[in-house]
């Protein structure tokens, strides 16, 4: 079955990459040297990504007291890796559609789900001291970019999947592993790991459904793993199906928070959501108390 | 096909391997730099050793200054960390030392714009512009914040303030510097720590000083109060030395004479030296029963000196006491009858035998029929009786009464005339001679064998003395700790005795 | 009872409820009065806001939730939750996603009311 995946995925000529601008950030940012005004000059070419990433800087997802004008000072705030993750952030959302159009998937259900996680995984970070909140973000951000795949490339079966689950009132991962062979994250896993991304991005998104499983990123896999609960038992968007996975134990320990946490977790969660939607998607016009996802399938 | 190699194709080869050969220096270029920060980062090496051996905030800055102003160039840094109990950041270090006061406006300035507080929240290394310093003469360009935090603890924060310009200062500066911060946290913990430790080593110390002295005065004490012990103790053999040699030489300087006394006068009693009138007879008769009374006194007291040194042990026999009795009765009929007190033996055939020292137990019994005839009217009566006794421990011992029909004694008298030196009538005029001495010996002689001595007595009827004795061996109470184990004669033997009861003229009538 | 940003702070003011840093030390007791000092203290930890004595009547009026919507809302969480429930976090979870729905759905037809 793994095989097929890595066939599949080698058919897929068509698979989104990265922009270019994104890939000589990475670069530049592994060579030590770099400055932050060699960066900012990189990205000041692109005028709506340096929009984009100083109205980020700016708003409630940062809570920078001063305004911030240009990139490279808003690297010397933030810092080198902080701002790619923005980047990364940002670009993904310009590769794939953001609306729904025909076809059936709820595209902007699909992004609220993972905006909503993405924040999830950033308020975790806080509360499990872990420094890299913004490579939490985008894990979790990036954490069901296989649907996409599936959905862009791999239509009969998809729509098999989403039948079986409404007639099951199923959980994804399982009609996917029963029809496809294989889930959204590993497909995911595969696609950013094809992309280039860091294995502490690719770990968490091919194993968020299954973080005992993780060696090198346990703990950002776990953080995804909960996001993902949290976010669903909020109504944050919509996952794909109305069901939660259980919280695995294994990813709970890796953890270490109190069950006195997730009060304030899920607190901070609706703030932080708050922010960056407004940030990073603001052509969202949902409302918050928006019928759940499965009322839009039926509309269809 | 053949197809032909057009110069278009040239041209777009030339551009791919110029591009080619683009990214290859750069990457090349890449390379290189990431060599080199590599070996900056095994330099720092030398820092991580030092720091870890600073103890105090002070020697931590000073290394740490020194790290920093190798990785950028530093025009002023201040060290603030957090205060125990009100949690306010507070300037620790401050370099250069004019420097101080500037750094706390500027950190003030930070705070109150909020950007302080997002660099901690951030747990992240930050570069600012400045706030305050702008105002100042000081050439910064740029503030960096550095939280100091380990694991889940705000330690503090580091002010340092660059000229250079924020944006040119290359990535792996920034890098180390945080590497620098997170190391300086930990050391900074571990210096607090190794105070808070240093201190409390320093009260148990105290404390152990305190009471190392507190036990060595009460040793001193302890050790002069033995000493004192041991002083009287030596005092108290010595004294105890000094009487009984004193007795010894007493006893023996005040016997000599006496012997003398009451030989000669006898010798001239009996008329070995002449003739003599009534008168001298009776002259004599007095010399001799003074001088008897002058040797029992003798006698009785060097007895009471060894038993209450402990000088006298018993001699235990098994020995029948009818026997004992019967060698008694020479003794005792002719003083009995001088004063026709009538005498009557009463021992059951069936006592068993007793378990005694049987020079002392005739003492005893000697001593007590003595006094009862001394206290009988004549015609009185006298009994010895002797009886099996239960004691209150089941124990079966012998009880031995002797009984008179005499002026009796006093019930508030009944216990005082066991005392030493103790008679019922202490006025000057004693009718009844005697030391004094006589049941107090008999007391202690009686307890020698674990036996009791007391009296029943009713004034103008009469006294019955009562003791006890063991019946066997193994009943007898363990006297021997009270004295060495030198086995000493009493110090009367019979034959004495039976000489003062011949002369019986000496008794007083 | 007033719950006051940090920007808003004064000088003067009394705390009702006792603030703590993000380390979960008691940096201030409830009672205390703010001095300029204090003020400082709370702004170098980021505390974003507090809660004071103040002399304005809070809004006592408490929404009104509909029945049925609350109903609605429940059997929908349970039908989410089912089959995972035998777990003392996931519960915690539901819980707290039960309380934070009704908050939001009570918000909403607030502001419903106020037109």
């Amino acid at each position: 079955m793994g095989r097929r995946l890595d066939t599949v995925l080698k058919q897929i000529y068509t698979l989104p990459t990265l922009p270019v601008v994104l890939t000589t950030v990475l670069e530049l940012i592994r060579n030590p040297k770099t400055s932050a005004a060699d960066i900012g000059r990189v990205i000041s070419k692109d005028q709506i990504l340096t929009a984009r990433l100083l109205k980020l800087v700016n708003s409630a997802f940062y809570g920078f007291p001063r305004r911030i004008s240009t990139v490279s000072h808003a690297i010397t705030v933030i810092g080198f890796d902080a701002l790619t993750n923005l980047i990364l952030a940002t670009s993904v959302l310009d590769i794939f559609p953001k609306e729904n159009q025909e076809g059936g998937f709820d595209y902007e259900g699909f992004w609220e789900h993972s905006i909503g996680t993405a924040a999830g995984a950033k308020v975790i970070a806080g509360f499990i001291s872990y420094n890299g909140k913004e490579e939490l973000f985008v894990a979790g951000l990036l954490h069901d970019i296989g649907k996409i795949v599936e959905a862009q490339f791999m239509q009969k079966e998809f729509l098999k999947v989403r039948e079986e689950i409404h007639n099951n009132a199923g959980l994804m991962v399982n009609e996917e592993a029963k029809i496809l062979g294989y889930t959204h994250a590993r497909i995911g896993g595969e696609l950013i790991d094809k992309w280039g991304l860091p294995a502490s991005l690719v770990e968490p998104v091919a194993l968020h459904h299954e973080p005992q499983l993780a060696r090198e990123f346990p703990r950002q896999t776990a953080a995804v793993h909960l996001a993902d609960i949290l976010c669903r038992a909020k109504d944050i968007g919509y996952g794909g199906d109305n069901k939660i996975p259980p919280l695995n134990p294994v990813a709970w320990e890796s953890l270490g928070l109190r069950i006195s946490d997730i009060e304030p977790i899920m607190e901070r969660m609706e703030t932080e959501f708050e922010a960056t939607i407004s940030a990073l998607y603001p052509s969202s016009t949902s409302e918050r108390g928006t019928p759940p996802g499965e009322q839009k399938w039926r509309e269809r | 096909m053949e197809r032909t190699i057009s110069s278009g194709d040239v041209q777009k080869f030339a551009e791919q391997l110029e591009e080619a050969r683009k990214r290859i220096s750069a990457l090349e270029y890449t390379n290189q730099a990431v060599l080199e920060y590599l070996s900056r980062l095994e330099s720092s090496g030398e820092f991580q050793e030092k720091i870890e051996l600073s103890y105090d905030i002070p020697q931590i800055f000073e290394v740490l200054l020194k790290e920093i102003r190798r990785l950028i160039r530093t025009e002023a840094c201040a060290l603030f960390t957090v205060a125990p109990d009100s949690y306010e950041f507070v300037l620790k270090a401050a370099m250069p030392d004019e420097s101080k006061d500037i750094c706390q406006q500027e950190i003030k300035a930070q705070i109150e714009y909020g950007i302080f507080s997002w660099a901690l929240t951030q747990r992240k290394l930050t570069m600012v512009p400045p706030l305050f310093l702008n105002r100042h003469k000081l050439r910064g360009k740029n503030v960096i914040l550095a939280p100091l935090t380990t694991s889940n603890k705000t330690i503090g924060m580091l002010l340092i303030v660059t000229s250079l310009e924020g944006k040119y200062i290359p990535k792996e500066s920034l890098k180390l510097l945080s590497i620098v911060a997170k190391q300086t946290s930990f050391a900074i913990e571990n210096a607090l720590l190794y105070q808070e430790l240093k201190q409390y080593n320093r009260m148990l110390e105290q404390r152990v000083t305190e009471r190392t002295r507190e036990l060595q005065e009460n040793n001193k004490k302890l050790l002069s109060a033995n000493g004192k012990l041991v002083e009287t103790n030596v005092r108290l053999k010595e004294m105890e030395r000094v009487k009984t040699e004193f007795l010894a030489n007493v006893s023996h300087e005040l016997r000599t004479p006496l012997t003398s006394i009451i030989g000669f006068s006898e010798v001239l009693l009996d008329g070995l030296g002449g003739d003599l009138t009534e008168q001298q007879k009776e002259y004599i008769r007095n010399i001799h029963g003074s001088g008897k009374r002058l040797l029992t006194l003798v006698n009785d007291m060097l007895d009471l000196s060894r038993i209450e040194s402990g000088k006298m042990s018993v001699h235990c026999t098994q020995f029948d006491l009818k026997d004992l009795m019967e060698e008694l009765n020479p003794v005792v009929l002719p003083l009995i009858k001088k004063k026709r007190q009538k005498f009557t033996i009463d021992i059951p055939d069936d006592i068993p035998s007793v378990y005694a020292d049987r020079f002392k137990v005739r003492q005893i019994i000697l001593n007590l029929l003595d006094n009862a005839s001394k206290f009988t009217p004549p015609e009185g009566k006298i009994e010895v009786n002797c009886r099996l006794k239960r004691e209150a421990d089941a124990r079966k011992v012998l009880l031995i009464s002797i009984s008179d029909t005499g002026i009796g004694i006093k019930p508030e008298d009944q216990e005082l005339i066991f005392a030493p030196f103790r008679q019922v009538d202490g006025s000057p005029s004693r009718q009844f001679e005697g030391t004094g001495l006589g049941l107090a010996i008999c007391k202690r002689l009686v307890e020698m064998h674990g036996g009791k001595i007391w009296v029943e007595s009713q004034q103008g009827k009469g006294s019955t003395f009562h003791f006890t004795l063991p019946l066997e061996n193994g009943e007898l109470e363990s006297r021997e700790e009270e004295g060495d184990q030198n086995c000493e004669e009493a110090s009367r033997d019979f034959s004495e005795i039976e000489k003062d009861q011949r002369g019986d003229s000496s008794w007083p009538g | 009872m007033a719950v006051v940003k940090l920007n808003d702070l004064k000088p003067g003011m009394k705390l009702t409820e006792p603030v703590f840093n993000i380390n979960g030390n008691l940096l201030l007791r409830e009672g205390v009065e703010l001095t300029a000092r204090h003020i400082s203290i709370l702004k170098a930890w980021g505390v974003s806001q507090v809660e004071v004595d103040s002399q304005e009547k809070t809004d006592q009026r408490k929404p009104e939730l509909n029945p049925q919507v609350l109903c609605a809302l429940q059997e929908r969480l349970r039908t989410k939750f089912f089959g995972v429930l035998n777990n003392e976090i996931m519960r915690e979870i539901m819980r707290i996603a039960e309380k934070q729905a009704i908050r939001k759905l009570m918000l909403a037809s607030t502001r419903e009311s106020r037109g």
